[in-house]
């Protein structure tokens, strides 16, 4: 079985939708995607 | 639009949720015969038996863990708490089973459970009887908590609480069971503020003054009273305290660059805290002050005699006003 993505740790702790977590969500996303950005400057 | 006691309007919510839904069920110690040791309860086993009004045995975790295999099989239970302090014995259950189903189950299982708790002080009880542990609840992911903190509001949030599909902690404030309001029975929910979101209660321009349940009427006394000193004070009441309405809370503080949050529970790590962090961050560049809190000390709850010392007042909120003006 895979892992899940990282992001699913902010799936299914509400039933809808919640603000601090939908920001948690957009500040992990931003702070992975940052990796990706390095490596693709380099 | 009826007058209606907090308690009478609690009451009136929940009967009005057991007509709409028969899965609603409420059950908890003396909740039936007695109609709860505040009476919410009163004249709902009569109306719906003793299958949808249950007395329960005094064991707190049992009640939980009842609602929670009810809710598994499709009921909507409402739980009472007779006291806040009395919630201990089922924190378990409710942070390690309620509050967890629904990732546990990758979101195929709801547990839409209420659990009611009447809380905070100033009815000359003593401890057990008190407390306000909202901060403990709060700091759990999965739960929804929120406080009411005057009978119209208490009439739609109980309402809303019930029809939500997550578990909720509402928390009463005790001391308020008495206080009057007129109440829009025939309203339905559709056009009511959100569970979610706060609201504004007394507008202002100079100092932000966050609240929630006992401490609602306070704030909105204090703000009357602070015109006295040509201070104008915008009193928010918060309703929700998991998820917090950050957005109601920033614009406003960023509007006023001072805030206050007052609470009964005690300051160290609390909802206040957590409030300042998140002003802190939203609006460093427009505080003019500190934020600061007007809590409960960092005590176990005082004997009943000296209670009022320990309960933040409309004097001592005055105070946190003025000493955000210090800076």
């Amino acid at each position: 079985m895979p892992d899940p993505e990282p992001l699913a740790i902010f799936e299914n702790v509400y039933a809808g939708p919640n603000a601090l977590i939908d920001a948690e969500r957009e500040q992990f996303a931003a702070y992975l995607d940052s990796f990706v950005s390095q490596e693709i400057a380099r | 639009m009826t007058t209606l006691t907090l308690s009478r309007a609690l009451g009136e919510g929940l009967r009005k949720a057991m007509e709409n839904d028969p899965k609603v069920l409420i059950m908890g110690e003396d909740v039936g015969k007695l109609g709860g040791v505040f009476r919410v309860t009163d004249g709902l086993q009569k109306d719906f038996g003793e299958a949808r009004v249950v007395d329960t045995p005094l064991a707190e975790s049992g009640i939980v863990g009842t609602a929670i295999g009810l809710a598994l099989r499709g009921y909507r239970p409402v739980c009472e708490i007779q006291f806040d302090g009395f919630v201990y014995p089922a924190f378990d259950q409710i942070v390690s089973q309620l509050a967890h189903m629904r990732l546990r189950s990758l979101g195929t299982v709801s547990l839409p459970v209420v659990i009611r708790i009447p809380f905070g002080g100033g009815i000359g009880a003593v401890e057990h009887h008190s407390e306000s542990p909202e901060a403990l609840f709060a700091h759990t992911p999965g739960l929804r908590v929120v406080a009411c903190g005057d009978p119209a509001d208490a009439y739609v949030m109980i309402q809303q609480a019930i029809s939500s599909d997550d578990p909720v902690i509402f928390f009463e404030p005790k001391r308020r069971y008495w206080d009057k309001t007129d109440v829009d029975t025939a309203g339905g929910l559709a056009s009511a503020t959100p569970l979610h979101k706060a609201r504004t209660l007394v507008s202002g321009t100079d100092v932000t003054v966050l609240a929630y349940g006992p401490m609602v009427r306070t704030c909105a006394e204090a703000a009357v009273a602070a015109t006295a000193d040509g201070r104008s004070l915008e009193v928010i009441d918060l309703r929700s305290l998991a998820p917090l309405d950050t957005e109601t809370i920033v614009a406003s503080v960023r509007r006023t660059g001072r805030c206050v949050v007052v609470h009964e529970a005690v300051s160290s790590g609390g909802l206040g805290a957590e409030i300042a962090a998140r002003v802190t961050e939203e609006c460093f560049y427009q505080l003019e002050a500190p934020v600061l809190r007007v809590c409960g000390y960092s005590t176990p709850y005082p004997p009943s005699r000296i209670e009022e010392h320990y309960l933040p007042d409309l004097d001592r909120v005055l105070d946190g006003v003025d000493r955000t003006f210090a800076y």
